[in-house]
């Protein structure tokens, strides 16, 4: 479904990936992996087209989309939850979710389908959406990039500072759209959170893949999780 | 005259500069704002407004009124034209980089101003306003006998003075109801926000920029249509409402609408004010002072954000 083929891409002169590579299946949750400053956020970028790529290639459906200007990349139904949500804090709630869906022009049922699994945001469509709680914002963050109908979705770090009755809602989310057979880029840092939802780990380390697991060699080793992880 | 009658004609044309100040401010705001490109060739684009709109209206004709309605659409189209190719020709090829779109619109400034010069003269022209009824305004006084109404000598208003003020109160209304709630407004607003995740949920920045600076130069331009009945048009007349718009976007808060278009107000009243009972060399002096006091004690602006 989306493939990264030995991708290089640099913040000026300082290179961030080193021939990286990866694949997200549909109905899949491929969990990236890695130490703060391993890259994770700079493949996210670059699959965006946030961040161009110097060499590689990004393709989605064997189409090849490193080439496409950015705004063009949400249109392949690749939704971004980014890290620190980043949401358009000065705009109302139902104001956010209408930017997702503009992307395909979707409407009322798309909307709908986003909040039934938020259902506390529909009590919250008209309030700025800086003024929510950091739980709201991360929903709202989901949510948004719903409205895009995905295919792919990309979620950094989605439980980073939330209670633990907030990381479940969006864990439920996850699987949710696991049985959606949307193919999920999660990149996160909990081990506990790793080993409850990845089909398949991606470990990196300073911009280079490093190694692979399936669900069952991390199940049943996490101590390769941990060692890598330095926890 | 007493002061009462003179001060509420000083008010008066105050509340002129402020509407046409505040459609060229909020032009500039809006550019800033959004694009975060310090435009230094807005006056010029308010000067080509003011130029085409002589041009026009010499050009049709036949009564000032059809002149003056037509270029009311032509100038600001026009110019705001211009401004979409010199951002496709200059600032998108830039990137938008703050520092040397300064230098970029600095030079389009001059490219803008001389080639007036040599096409439309040196000479100062005027533009027939499309009508221009005096309006003698009446004043209230207690006298022996109770209130009294008078007519001071030399007390009133032309009618399109008051049209000007009230047709930029619509323009800027209709604005901010643009921006609140169309989509493009919408786009506007994700896009002043949060320029990569608006690009990563699909808005085409480039072309929204485009649209932005058009909008910005229409803006100027259609303050210079309204005004040009009543100042003339002029190839170096784009200096001063520069000067004033960026004293109103620093004073209201860079980027901020509303921001802007109270200092815009604040400014021009005392513009009027203190040209009318000292001299208008004076009202700039305050108004630049306003600035510097701003800058040291509040730098985000009146209505502004304060940045993380």
């Amino acid at each position: 479904m989306l493939r990264l083929d030995r991708i290089c891409a640099s913040y000026g002169r300082v290179q961030a990936l080193f021939d990286f590579s990866l694949e997200v299946r549909a109905g899949e949750i491929l969990c990236l992996v890695g130490r703060n400053g391993a890259g994770k956020s700079t493949v996210i970028k670059a699959i965006m087209g946030l961040l161009p790529i110097s060499s590689g290639t990004i393709e989605m459906d064997g189409k090849r989309i490193s080439d496409c200007p950015p705004h063009r990349i949400a249109g392949l139904r690749i939704g971004l939850v980014p890290q620190g949500r980043r949401l358009f804090a000065e705009l109302t709630v139902a104001e956010n979710l209408e930017i997702g869906l503009m992307v395909r022009g979707s409407g009322a049922e798309t909307r709908e389908m986003a909040l039934e699994l938020f259902p506390r945001l529909r009590e919250r469509l008209k309030q700025v959406a800086g003024t929510l709680s950091g739980g709201e914002q991360q929903m709202l963050a989901t949510a948004r990039a719903l409205c895009i109908e995905p295919r792919v979705i990309l979620l950094d770090e989605p439980t980073e500072g939330l209670q633990p009755s907030m990381i479940t809602q969006i864990r439920n989310a996850v699987l949710q759209l696991k049985e959606r057979n949307v193919g999920i880029l999660l990149v996160e840092q909990r081990v506990d959170a790793v080993l409850e939802l990845a089909d398949r780990v991606c470990l990196m380390e300073t911009g280079r893949n490093v190694e692979e697991y399936s669900r069952r060699e991390v199940n049943a080793f996490p101590a390769l999780l941990i060692d890598h992880l330095g926890i | 005259m007493e002061f009462g009658p003179h001060f509420l004609l000083a008010t008066l044309e105050g509340a002129l500069t402020a509407a046409v100040l505040a459609l060229t401010a909020v032009g500039l705001s809006v550019v800033f704002g959004i694009m975060r490109v310090v435009n230094v060739a807005h006056g010029e684009f308010f000067m080509l407004g003011a130029v085409i709109a002589w041009f026009v209206s010499t050009l049709v004709g036949v009564h000032p009124a059809i002149g003056f309605a037509l270029a009311l659409v032509a100038a600001p189209v026009a110019v705001g034209a211009l401004a979409i190719v010199a951002d496709r020709l200059v600032l998108r090829r830039l990137n938008y980089d703050p520092e040397r779109t300064i230098v970029a619109t600095i030079g389009l400034l001059y490219c803008i101003q001389q080639l007036t010069l040599m096409t439309f003269g040196p000479d100062a022209r005027p533009v027939v306003p499309p009508f221009n009824q005096r309006i003698a305004l009446p004043w209230f006084e207690f006298g022996e006998q109770g209130l009294q109404v008078i007519w001071p000598w030399g007390f009133g208003i032309t009618t399109y003075k008051l049209a000007v003020i009230a047709f930029a109160v619509i323009i800027l209304v209709g604005l901010w109801q643009f921006l609140a709630r169309s989509r493009f407004g919408l786009v506007m607003r994700a896009t002043q926000l949060d320029r990569e995740m608006a690009q990563a949920f699909g808005i085409p920045i480039d072309r929204v920029y485009g649209l932005v600076f058009g909008l910005g130069a229409g803006l100027a331009a259609l303050g210079a249509v309204l005004i040009v009945p009543i100042r003339q048009a002029h190839y170096l007349m784009g200096h001063e409402p520069l000067l004033l718009s960026f004293i109103v976007v620093i004073i209201g808060g860079l980027g901020s609408i509303p921001g802007t278009i109270i200092a815009a107000v604040l400014i021009g009243l005392s513009d009027g004010i203190i040209s009318v009972f000292f001299s208008p060399t004076l009202a700039k002096i305050i108004a630049t002072l306003l600035v510097a006091f701003v800058l040291v004690f509040r730098p985000q602006g009146l209505f502004g954000l304060r940045s993380a």
